[in-house]
């Protein structure tokens, strides 16, 4: 068994749990469609955003240079990292020197990547995540579940227990409209408090020099509006040409991700302001590398809504948590084999190669195919599972030779069923396996032909 | 400088074949009818609250009130750019934006033509008070930012 199907076997354990995570992101899902079928160029919107994004790939470092040079002028402060350590080391390093010990950040799947929060808390910095989703599973000491809903997989009653504990609120009361009222109460003086802001990037525009920072809470923007100290993370692929990039993206990434118009909150930070510091880290972690593999370069088209997690059967029978690699569903499994092979080969059994994923990306990555194309190398990258390995090699012995194969077909019937309907076989787990004919159609087209 | 240059040069042996900028300008986007209309309805639909005011009123509206001259129909957002201080922008409790209904656009791409940011620090589209639908997706109002967004349109 593959260490998603058995971590998913557990989610599964408990029934009415796993049914109400599969029809709360199946929700998302229709709340996405919506917004798709309401506007007629949507697939025009797709195939343009997908456009932009492989002619920006194929021309990166031009628009790298232009991005850092214009950002410069506007006095943003451009670092360098080559891998998520020296990402970290630059971030703690500037956070040092300003002697700043309280962070507050807003949600940023690179920082997840790179395990900055564990590394500055190990200094001595206190990192508090503004994002309510975020907050709730860092007060867990949990990982998200969801990149676009972190706190998808948790109950309301399990966080009215945290926030009782953690926050003091009213007990027994988990009402979502009081809980999110007394968290934002709570983040209030962490905001007020904090003399360094954290946020990713959604789009850093190279013709302005700016970036792009998406929220429906606004925790980035009362971060970055309070402290005096600014700092940025970005994938190096977060790069676009220019605002009428931005206008194509910002209409399809809140729909294809909560299926809103628009996130509430579309900041474009240009300048620090007067007497405060902006700085932002363009960091490669390996992306370099995935652009150089041209089976799956496409990966780097991704913009993060989540759309794939919602609609994958797989994910919403599965949970977050099923997958070793820490971003789940469809992309995890994808971006776990590029970070990985030999860690994160186990996700590739949670696919049920349905396509909707594929069908569903904003920016037309071809995530299905691309999980199809890994699985054809699961051997010659060492993963393929031995008892799947050996069966095969019996099955092509006895396919090769016209005479074993007759001969085996014709036995099949009178098999006891217990010879392959067993755990020895692992196509059996969870399902049964079929009945032989009684004869084989080969026989049945000869006597037809009589 | 090491990083920098070891990135652009991975960047370049990746020797991705070169892809054209597609024509942005190309796409037949959607135009509504009743632009203002569209605009209200979806400053609605995203938690804000719409007021239709007469133009000499807009001097005697509630303090504070920001002016936005640049609005989107297709997601109820208001372009406001800054310089300077701006956590009052987020901080508030209730937001208000003054429009005139002549600045209301179709869509984000007539709203991004007309973006400048020169001369700003900073710029924020803004859709309808801050949200979250973290504990069980059911939808909150009033995350961190905003707990009530009024739009005024006048014309």
């Amino acid at each position: 068994m593959s260490s998603h199907a058995g971590k998913a076997k557990k989610f599964l354990m408990n029934e009415a749990r796993s049914v109400w995570h599969d029809k709360a992101l199946f929700a998302v899902r229709e709340k996405r469609d919506r917004q798709a079928y309401s506007l007629p160029e949507w697939e025009e919107l797709r195939n343009t955003a997908s456009a932009i994004k492989e002619h920006t790939l194929s021309h990166l470092a031009e628009y790298l240079e232009e991005f850092e040079r214009k950002a410069t002028q506007n006095g943003i402060k451009i670092h360098w990292a080559e891998s998520g350590d020296d990402m970290n080391k630059i971030v703690g390093d500037i956070i040092a020197e300003k002697g700043a010990k309280h962070l507050v950040k807003s949600k940023s799947m690179l920082a997840e990547e790179c395990g900055l929060a564990p590394y500055l808390e190990e200094r001595g910095v206190e990192v508090v995540e503004s994002d309510l989703g975020e907050r709730i599973v860092q007060l867990m000491h949990c990982a998200p579940s969801h990149i676009v809903l972190p706190a998808i997989h948790i109950k309301r009653e399990e966080v009215g227990e945290l926030f009782e504990r953690e926050l003091g609120t009213e007990q027994g009361n988990s009402d979502p409209t009081y809980l999110t009222h007394e968290a934002r109460k709570h983040l209030r003086e962490k905001f007020m408090q904090a003399d360094v802001a954290m946020t990713g990037v959604n789009f850093a525009i190279a013709e302005e020099g700016a970036f792009a920072v998406c929220t429906n809470e606004g925790n980035a923007d009362m971060g970055t509006s309070h402290a005096p100290l600014h700092i940025a993370i970005m994938g190096l692929e977060k790069v676009i040409p220019n605002l009428a990039s931005l206008g194509v993206f910002t209409r399809l990434l809140a729909r294809s991700a909560t299926g809103q118009p628009i996130t509430t909150y579309t900041s474009i930070y240009r300048k620090p302001e007067e007497g405060k510091e902006l700085h932002l880290v363009i960091v490669d972690n390996g992306r370099t590398e995935s652009l150089a593999n041209e089976a799956h370069r496409n990966m780097l088209k991704c913009m993060r809504c989540g759309a794939c997690m919602n609609t994958c059967p797989v994910y919403r029978r599965s949970g977050g948590y099923s997958y070793s690699y820490f971003i789940p569903g469809p992309l995890g499994i994808n971006l776990g084999m590029l970070r990985s092979p030999k860690l994160y080969a186990g996700n590739m059994s949670g696919c049920s190669l349905c396509y909707s994923c594929s069908g569903v990306c904003p920016a037309k990555v071809d995530l299905a195919e691309q999980i199809y194309a890994w699985r054809q190398q699961m051997n010659s990258l060492g993963v393929a599972a031995p008892s799947k390995k050996l069966i095969v090699k019996a099955m092509n012995m006895i396919m090769r030779s016209g005479w074993v194969f007759d001969t085996a077909i014709s036995c099949a019937p009178y098999l006891p069923r217990f010879t392959y309907n067993n755990g020895l076989n692992p196509w059996y787990g969870g399902r049964e396996m079929p009945h032989f004919a009684k004869r084989s159609f080969k026989v049945v087209w000869r006597k037809m032909e009589k | 400088m090491g990083a920098r240059e070891n990135i652009l040069r991975r960047i370049a042996d990746a020797a991705m074949p070169k892809r054209e900028m597609p024509d942005v300008g190309a796409i037949a986007k959607i135009a509504f009818e009743e632009r203002v209309a569209k605009f209200a309805e979806m400053v609605q639909s995203v938690g804000g609250e719409v007021k239709y005011v007469d133009a000499s009123a807009i001097e005697s509206l509630p303090q504070p009130c920001h002016h936005s001259k640049l609005a989107v129909a297709e997601n109820g957002a208001v372009w406001l750019p800054c310089k300077g201080d701006r956590r009052e922008l987020f901080a508030c409790e209730h937001l208000r934006v003054a429009v005139n209904a002549a600045d209301v656009v179709d869509t984000m791409h007539d709203a991004v033509a007309r973006v400048s940011l020169e001369g700003y620090e900073f710029g924020v589209f803004v859709s309808g008070p801050s949200k979250t639908a973290d504990i069980e997706q059911a939808l909150v109002l009033g995350a961190h930012g905003a707990m009530k967004a009024t739009i005024y349109i006048y014309k």
